[in-house]
C-alpha cells in the first residue's frame, strides 16, 4: 500500500513554485470539500455538565431569594438570584429552562445519572447488562464531522470513561460505547496544535497498513472464539475501525498546515488542584478549538457524579473542600448559599467562556463565534439527588435562529425543592409536575444545527420556543 | 445428563426457577399481595401511569418484565406505594415479605443473566498489567502506561474482570504511540555509543567548604557537629562546555575526616512530644524530605532525559544502639521554580556492611522528573538515612549512621553497545545479510513471547509481508523494525488474554469446559501472580507441556510467589480486593484534621505490604481479621500513636493489645477510605466488612435513596450521627437493610475517621471545634448477638463466622485469579478448596496454591 504523498501535497508545491500563497485559514483540505457544501456560517456546538444538582430552596425559605438557581419569573420577565449574576452581562444570549428531564432518567438515583445526560437512554438494570445510546455531540459530530480536522473533541475534569453509571465522559458512540474524555490540557493542546513529528504523513501511511494487518488478526483469532468471546473482541474490531476511519482523515489534513495559536496565557500543565485556572483552561482549549476551525463539536464534563473522583475538590476555587459535600449540607446555616457561590463560580467560567465568544468576529462567517455556536450548560438533578427538572442554560447559535433573553419557565413555583423545616427531602416528596422530556429539546437543537433527524433520544417532538 | 457434577446442574436449574419465577413464591405472595393492594389501580380497569401489574411475566429470568418488577420493587421498598391515601395498606410484615422475594429472585436472576457458564471471557490487559508486560517483554523498565484513560472497577472491586475492560479507538492510538515509541528507543539508536557524563565527588578531593549561609544554631549546641555545609566540587569528566559544574551539598550532616555521616535526623533536633509531627511539611511521615532531613545532595545541570543513569556509592554502615542498620535512600528529582520540587525514591536499602562497600543503582532516567528542558536549572540527586528516630526517644549518638566515602553519577550508563535490549530484538545471526530472512526469525522469536504463545508460520509470514509492505516507505531497516513490532504490540493476540475455543455444547445444554494448555496455563498464572506475562521458565515448561503436572505446577506456585515479581499479587490484589482507592477518592477536610496528603502512601502502603507479609510468611487468613503483628514504619506509627518505632522502611512489629491494631480493619486504608473525611461512617464502614470481609453484600439502595437522609422535622445539628443512624433505620423501608449493615459499622467507632484510636465523649485529635463526639461502639447485630467494640467484632467473626469468613477470601482470590465472576458452577470448586484449607491451617500461600489447582482454573 503506497500513496504518492506529492500529489496530495499543496502546499509544497506552491512553496517550490515560489507562489507566496496563504493557504486558507479555513481550507478544508480540498479532498474534503465533497463532504459538505461549504455553508457560509459554520455550525458548533459544545456541552457542559456539572454533577451534584443546584441550590433549590422552596419559596418559604428565606434563602429562596438569593439562592435559588432558577431566576424569578418567567418568559422575558424574570431577575436572576446571586447564582446568576455572572451571566448578568450575557442575560440576552442565554435562555434558562426549568421542567425538563429524561423521562428514562427520573427515578435513577442522582449519583448515577450523568451517563444519560447527552443520550437520553434507558440504560437498563446491573451492571452486565448496561447499555447506551448515542450521545447529542457524537450525533451531531457524525453529521459535521467530517469537515474539520477532528470530528469532536470529548474532555472531562476525572479523564477516561469512568465506570458504567458513574460516568467520567459525556460522549457516547453510536453502538452506545463511551468515549474515553481527554482531562489533561496538555494533551489536548498538543492533540490539536503541535505536529506530532516530522514524519506524520509517512506514520499514517504506514498506520494505514497496520491496522489493516490488525483487522487480519483479529478476524482469525475471532474464528477461533466462543460466541461470548467473540462479542468481547467486536468491540476491539470497532475500536480499529473507527482508527482507521481517523488515520483516513488525517491523512486528508495532513497537508493543510495546523494552526497556530499563542497560548503564552495559557499553563498547560494546569491540574485540578489549582481549580479555577484548570477550569478555565479547558473552556480556553474549546475556545482555541473553534476559533481554528479544529473540531466544530465539543463536551465538556466539570465533574463526575457521586463526589468520588478528583473533580470534587473544584469547590477549593471558591474556598470549600468539597462539592458534593455542599449538596448534602444544605440544611446547615448558610448552606444553600454556599453551595450557591459555589455553583456561581461555575457559571463565572462559564460566563468568561461565553464572553470570549460573544468578543471574536466569526472569522469565517457572519456576526460573532457566539451567534454560531449553540452551548448547552446542565446537570441532570436538580434538587439533592433529584433527578427532574434539570437545571439547563442554553447559549448563543442566533445565526441557527435561537432566540434568547428568556426564562422558559415549565415549572413554576411547583418544583420539588428543599428541604425545609419539616418537610420531605425533595427526592422522597410527591411528585405534582410531570417534566417534558429533555430530548424534545435536543432534537430541536439538532433540527437548527441542520442534521435532519426524525427522532433523538426517544423524542420525536420539538421545542419551538427556544 | 453427562456432567461430572449431576448434581450441581440440577441445583442449577432449581436456582433459577426460585422466587417470583417459582409459581410457588408468586402465586403464595406476590400475587396475592399484588390483588389486594396494587390491582385496583394498576389492573384491568384502572392503569394508573400507564401501569399494569396483574398481567407482568412472573418468569424475571426470560420474560421482558425484569425492568418493571424492579421498579416495583423499588416503591414498594420506599413505601411510596400503595399510596398513603389508599384506603388497604400492607403490613410491614406484609411488604417485607414481597421484598424479599422479589430482591432474591431479581439478584438470582441477574446472576444467570451474566452467567458464561463458568467460562473464562476473553479480556484486553488491564493498564497495570499492560505496563508489567512490556517491562518484562522489553526489558526495560518506564511508566508505559501512564497515559492511558483510566479504568474503573467491576461491582465487586476488580479490575480485570472483562466486563469493565474497555477498548476505544483511543486505546489503540495510545497503544501504537507506546509501543513505538519504546521500540524506537531500543532500536532506532546512533552506531557509536552515546559519551557518558559522569562525575564523582570525595571529600578528600579537596572541595572548597563554605561554611553555611545560615547564622549557626543555638550556641550551646555549637560542641555538636557541624550541621550544613555547602560543597562545591568539580566533575571528572563532562562533555561539550555548556553544563555548568555540578554541586554539593550536605545538609545536617557531619564531615568526618574523609567521609561523610548522615544520620536520620538532626544532631540538633530535640525530643519532646514523640507524637508531635516534624516542622514542616513532610515532617509527620517520618521520612520527611523537607528541609530538615539531614541530606546529602549532587546537584547536576543537563542531566539527560530518557538515558539509564547509574549511581555508585561507596559506603559503611555505623550501627546504632542494639545493632540497628542505617538505610540508604536514593531519590532524584528537580527543582521547578517557585520552590516546588519534583522527586521520586530510586532506591531504599538498608546498610549493614561495617566495612564500606560499593553499591550500585542503575534507573531509568525517563522514569525520574530530571530537568532536562532548561540548562539553567539543575536536576538533583539526593541520599537520606532513612533509618529515622520516629516514636522512639533515640538519642542522635545512637542512631546508625551511613558513612559515606564517595558518590559516583553517570549518565548514559550503558553495559555494553548496542545495549543488551536491543541485542535481544536484533540478535546476531547468520541470516542478518538478508533483510527478509532475517526478519523472519526476529519476528518468530518475538511475537512467541509478545503472544505469549507458538506462532503459527502463517502468522509470522503476514507479519513478514506487513514488513515488506512497511520497507518501502520507511527510511532504514530499523525503522521498518520499529514499525512491524509495534504492529505486533497492537495485535489483539498480545492486548487480549484470549484461550481460543469454540464452545461445545452438551446434550443437556450445558457448555462442556476444555482443559487449557500449558500455554494459556503458563498466562494465566503469571498475570494471577505477577500481574505479567510468563518468564522464560514458564514458557520452556509450557513448551515441554510439563506446565499442567500437578508437582510441576505446584512448584512453580511456590517459585513465583518468591519472586519479586509477586508485590504484583500483593498490590493489585490487595488494592482491589480492599478498595484501596478509596484513599484516594476522598480528601480529608482541613476543619477536622491538620493532615498531610503524603501521609495517605503511607495507608496504601501498609496495607498492601500486610498482604504481601501473609501470603510470603504463609499466615492463617485469620490474620486478616486479627494478628499480633503490625506493618508499620516510623510515620504511621506516629500517625497510630504507637510509641518506640523507629527504623525506615514497612516492618512487621509484634504489638500490644492496647495499641489498638491488628489485621486489616484497624488500618487507615479502611478507617479513613470508609469515612466522610471529617468523621466516621458506620454504614461505609458496615458495606465494607460485609463486602469484602464476609462476601455478603447487601443489596443496592433502592433509586431516589441518598446515603443517609435527614431525618425529618428535626434539626441536623442536635443529633449524633449514631442517632441519625436509629432514625434512618425507623423508617420502615430502610430497616430490613439497615439493621443488617449498621451494627457492623457501628463496632468501629473508637476509630475516627483517620483511623485513629478514640474513647470517651472526645477525640483530642481532632481539631476544635469537632472534638466533643460521643464515642460508643456498643451495638446489636441483627440476629441479637450483642457486641460491645471492634475486639468483640473480630472475635464474632473469627468464631461464628469463621467459615463465611473463609469462604469469601476464597471467592475474592479465585474471581481475581480468573478475572471473572464467579458461579454456580463454581460453587463445588470453592467448597472444597474451603475444606481442605482448614484442614491445613488455612495459610494464605496454600490457599492460593489450591486455587491454581482446581478446575475452574484449569480449564476453559
Amino acid at each position: 500500500m503506497t500513496i504518492n504523498l506529492n500529489a496530495l501535497d499543496r502546499r509544497r508545491f506552491l512553496r517550490g513554485s515560489g507562489v507566496a500563497l496563504a493557504l486558507p485559514l479555513f481550507g478544508s483540505a480540498p479532498t474534503v470539500a465533497k463532504a459538505a457544501p461549504q455553508a457560509t456560517n459554520p455550525k458548533r456546538l459544545a456541552c457542559f455538565y456539572f454533577p451534584d444538582g443546584v441550590p433549590m430552596p422552596l419559596p418559604e425559605d428565606p434563602a429562596y431569594k438569593d439562592w435559588l438557581w432558577f431566576p424569578h419569573g418567567n418568559g422575558k420577565k424574570f431577575t436572576f438570584t446571586k447564582c446568576f449574576e455572572p451571566l448578568e452581562s450575557l442575560r440576552d444570549e442565554l435562555t434558562v429552562l426549568s421542567g425538563f428531564s429524561h423521562p428514562h432518567g427520573r427515578n435513577v438515583h442522582g449519583h448515577n445519572n450523568a451517563d444519560q445526560f447527552l443520550t437520553g437512554a434507558s440504560t437498563g438494570t446491573g451492571d452486565t447488562n448496561y447499555k447506551n445510546t448515542i450521545s447529542l455531540d457524537q450525533e451531531y459530530a457524525r453529521h459535521v464531522g467530517g469537515q474539520t480536522r477532528f470530528s469532536s473533541l470529548v474532555m472531562s475534569t476525572d479523564g477516561g470513561t469512568g465506570t458504567v453509571r458513574g460516568a467520567h465522559t459525556l460522549s457516547f458512540n453510536q453502538n452506545g460505547r463511551a468515549i474515553p474524555a481527554e482531562n489533561r490540557p496538555k494533551r489536548i493542546f498538543d492533540m490539536l496544535f503541535v505536529k506530532s513529528d516530522e514524519n506524520a504523513a509517512r506514520r499514517l501511511a504506514l498506520s494505514k497498513s497496520a491496522l489493516d494487518d490488525l483487522l487480519v488478526d483479529a478476524q482469525s483469532l475471532k474464528r477461533k472464539l466462543s460466541s461470548h468471546d467473540q462479542k468481547r473482541l467486536d468491540e476491539y474490531l470497532e475500536s480499529v475501525r473507527e482508527t482507521e476511519i481517523k488515520v483516513e482523515k488525517a491523512k486528508r489534513w495532513i497537508n493543510t498546515p495546523l494552526p497556530t495559536v499563542n497560548v503564552d496565557h495559557l499553563n498547560l500543565d494546569v491540574t485540578p488542584n489549582d481549580p479555577r485556572n484548570y477550569v478555565r483552561t479547558m473552556y480556553e482549549l474549546i475556545y482555541l478549538a473553534f476559533r481554528t476551525d479544529s473540531t466544530r463539536v465539543a463536551t465538556y464534563q466539570i465533574g463526575r457524579e457521586n463526589g468520588v473522583g478528583i473533580s470534587d475538590h473544584l469547590a477549593k476555587a471558591v474556598g470549600f473542600t468539597l462539592a458534593h459535600s455542599l449538596s448534602h449540607e444544605t440544611k446547615n446555616p448558610d448552606g444553600w448559599k454556599r453551595f450557591g457561590i459555589y455553583c456561581r463560580f461555575l457559571h463565572e467560567e462559564y460566563g468568561r467562556f461565553v464572553k470570549k465568544l460573544k468578543d471574536t468576529p466569526e472569522p469565517a462567517g457572519e456576526g460573532t463565534m457566539l451567534d454560531n455556536t449553540l452551548l448547552l450548560f446542565g446537570s441532570a438533578s436538580s434538587a439533592f439527588h433529584l433527578s427532574r427538572n434539570y437545571p439547563i442554560i442554553l447559549t448563543g447559535g442566533k445565526n441557527m435562529g435561537f432566540k434568547h433573553g428568556q426564562f422558559l419557565n415549565k415549572v413554576g413555583n411547583n418544583y420539588q425543592g428543599g428541604p425545609w423545616l419539616g418537610r420531605k427531602e425533595p427526592w422522597a416528596q410527591k411528585i405534582t409536575h410531570q417534566d417534558l422530556p429533555l430530548s424534545n429539546l435536543y432534537l430541536t437543537m439538532l433540527h437548527r444545527l441542520g442534521v435532519e433527524a426524525k427522532s433523538f433520544g426517544g423524542s420525536s417532538q420539538t421545542l419551538d420556543e427556544v | 445428563m453427562m456432567c461430572k457434577l449431576p448434581g450441581l446442574i440440577v441445583f442449577t436449574i432449581t436456582l433459577v426457577f426460585a422466587g417470583v419465577a417459582n409459581g410457588e413464591s408468586y402465586e403464595t405472595h406476590v400475587r396475592p399481595f399484588l390483588t389486594r393492594y396494587c390491582v385496583s389501580c394498576h389492573g384491568p380497569n384502572v392503569q394508573k401511569a400507564k401501569l399494569r401489574l396483574d398481567t407482568l411475566d412472573p418468569d424475571v429470568l426470560r420474560g421482558p418484565d425484569a425492568d418493571m418488577w424492579q421498579e416495583v420493587l423499588d416503591l414498594l421498598n420506599l413505601s411510596e406505594m400503595p399510596p398513603k391515601e389508599a384506603k388497604q395498606q400492607p403490613t410491614a410484615a406484609e411488604r417485607q415479605v414481597v421484598v424479599t422475594a422479589l430482591t432474591s429472585s431479581l439478584r438470582q436472576a441477574m446472576e444467570v443473566r451474566r452467567s458464561t457458564g463458568g467460562q473464562n471471557v476473553l479480556r484486553r490487559l488491564t493498564a497495570y498489567e499492560y505496563n508489567n508486560t512490556l517491562r518484562d517483554l522489553l526489558d526495560l523498565d518506564l511508566l508505559y502506561a501512564v497515559d492511558l484513560p483510566p479504568e474503573g472497577a467491576a461491582k465487586e472491586g476488580f479490575k480485570n474482570n472483562s466486563s469493565v475492560l474497555a477498548t476505544s479507538a483511543l486505546h489503540i492510538e495510545y497503544f501504537e504511540r507506546i509501543a513505538r515509541a519504546a521500540l524506537e528507543k531500543i532500536i532506532v539508536v546512533p552506531e557509536e555509543q552515546p559519551a557518558p557524563y559522569f562525575v564523582r565527588v570525595e571529600p578528600e578531593m579537596g572541595f572548597q567548604v563554605k561554611p553555611a549561609t545560615k547564622k549557626p544554631e543555638n550556641k550551646r549546641q555549637s560542641r555538636k557537629p557541624r550541621v550544613a555545609y555547602n560543597i562545591t566540587g568539580k566533575s571528572v569528566y563532562r562533555p561539550g562546555k555548556k553544563a555548568k559544574a555540578p554541586l554539593f551539598r550536605l545538609h545536617h550532616g557531619e564531615l568526618s575526616g574523609e567521609s561523610i555521616l548522615l544520620a536520620g535526623n538532626r544532631p540538633t533536633d530535640k525530643i519532646e512530644d514523640v507524637f508531635a509531627p516534624d516542622r514542616r511539611s513532610g515532617g509527620s511521615l517520618g521520612d520527611g524530605r523537607s528541609g530538615f532531613q539531614p541530606e546529602f545532595c549532587v546537584e547536576m545541570y543537563e542531566v539527560p532525559y530518557d538515558t539509564p543513569v547509574l549511581v555508585r556509592v561507596r559506603v559503611a554502615a555505623v550501627l546504632g544502639k542494639g545493632g540497628t542498620y542505617p538505610r540508604l535512600s536514593l531519590e532524584l528529582g528537580s527543582f521547578r521554580g517557585n520552590n516546588v520540587s519534583d522527586q521520586k525514591e530510586a532506591a531504599n536499602i538498608e546498610i549493614r556492611s561495617v566495612e564500606p562497600r560499593t553499591y550500585e543503582f542503575v534507573v531509568q532516567g525517563a522514569n525520574f522528573p530530571f530537568q532536562s528542558n532548561k540548562p539553567s536549572r539543575p536536576s538533583y540527586f539526593r541520599i537520606y538515612n532513612d533509618f529515622r528516630r520516629g516514636t522512639s526517644k533515640l538519642a542522635y549518638e545512637e542512631l546508625p549512621k551511613l558513612k559515606i566515602d564517595w558518590v559516583e553519577i553517570k549518565c548514559n550508563h550503558y553495559e555494553s553497545w548496542p545495549s543488551p535490549q536491543r541485542q535481544a530484538i536484533l540478535f546476531d545471526s547468520k541470516n542478518r545479510g538478508n533483510e527478509i530472512a532475517y526478519m523472519r526469525e526476529v519476528l518468530t522469536r518475538f511475537m512467541m513471547r509478545a503472544y505469549r504463545r507458538p506462532v503459527s508460520s502463517e502468522e509470522v509470514e503476514r507479519k513478514v509481508a506487513l514488513f515488506r509492505r512497511l520497507r518501502d516507505q520507511e527510511p532504514s531497516f530499523e525503522a521498518t523494525v520499529v514499525s512491524t513490532l509495534a504492529a505486533v504490540l497492537c495485535s489483539p493476540n498480545f492486548l487480549l488474554l484470549s484461550e481460543p475455543a469454540k464452545a461445545v455444547v452438551a446434550e443437556d445444554g450445558a457448555i462442556k469446559k476444555r482443559r487449557l494448555n500449558d500455554y494459556e496455563l503458563a498466562s494465566r498464572l503469571s498475570y494471577f501472580l505477577w500481574s505479567s506475562m510468563p518468564d522464560a521458565l514458564l514458557f520452556d515448561l509450557a513448551s515441554k507441556q510439563q506446565l499442567h503436572e500437578p508437582e510441576v505446577l505446584l512448584a512453580q506456585v511456590r517459585r513465583m510467589l518468591a519472586d519479586p515479581k509477586s508485590v504484583g499479587f500483593s498490590r493489585n490484589f490487595a488494592a482491589q480486593w480492599l478498595d484501596l482507592a478509596g484513599i484516594r477518592r476522598l480528601a480529608v477536610n482541613p476543619e477536622y484534621f491538620r493532615f498531610e496528603e503524603k501521609t495517605k502512601d503511607l495507608f496504601e502502603e501498609e496495607t498492601i505490604q500486610f498482604v504481601h507479609h501473609v501470603m510470603k510468611a504463609n499466615l492463617d487468613i485469620t490474620n486478616f481479621i486479627n494478628s499480633d503483628f503490625a506493618i508499620l514504619n516510623p510515620g504511621l506509627a506516629r500517625h497510630y500513636r504507637i510509641a518506640d518505632i523507629s527504623g525506615g522502611g514497612f516492618v512487621a512489629q509484634p504489638i500490644e493489645k492496647e495499641v489498638h491494631r491488628g489485621g486489616l480493619m484497624t488500618q487507615a486504608s479502611m478507617l479513613f477510605g470508609n469515612s466522610t473525611g471529617a468523621e466516621t461512617h458506620p454504614i461505609k464502614r458496615g458495606v465494607w466488612v460485609l463486602e469484602r470481609m464476609l462476601d455478603d453484600p447487601p443489596p443496592p439502595p433502592p433509586a431516589n435513596v441518598p446515603d443517609l437522609p435527614e431525618p425529618e422535622g428535626r434539626d441536623l445539628a442536635t443529633l449524633s450521627l449514631k442517632e441519625r443512624l436509629v432514625e434512618h433505620a425507623q423508617v420502615q423501608s430502610c430497616h430490613d437493610c439497615h439493621s443488617k449493615i449498621d451494627p457492623w459499622g457501628v463496632a468501629f467507632e473508637n476509630y475516627n475517621a483517620l483511623g485513629q484510636w478514640r474513647e470517651g465523649d472526645s477525640d483530642p485529635l481532632v481539631l476544635e471545634p469537632h472534638q466533643q463526639v460521643n464515642i460508643d461502639p456498643v451495638t446489636r447485630l441483627k440476629n441479637g448477638t450483642e457486641i460491645k467494640n471492634l475486639e468483640d467484632l473480630k472475635r464474632y467473626i473469627l468464631t461464628t463466622k469463621r467459615t463465611q469468613f473463609r469462604q469469601a477470601v476464597v471467592r475474592k482470590v479465585m474471581a481475581y485469579g480468573l478475572g471473572r465472576y464467579l458461579e454456580l458452577s463454581d460453587r463445588s470448586a470453592v467448597d472444597s478448596i474451603c475444606q481442605s484449607l482448614e484442614e491445613e491451617k488455612d495459610g494464605f500461600q496454600t490457599l492460593i496454591e489450591k486455587i491454581v489447582l482446581s478446575e475452574p482454573f484449569l480449564t476453559k
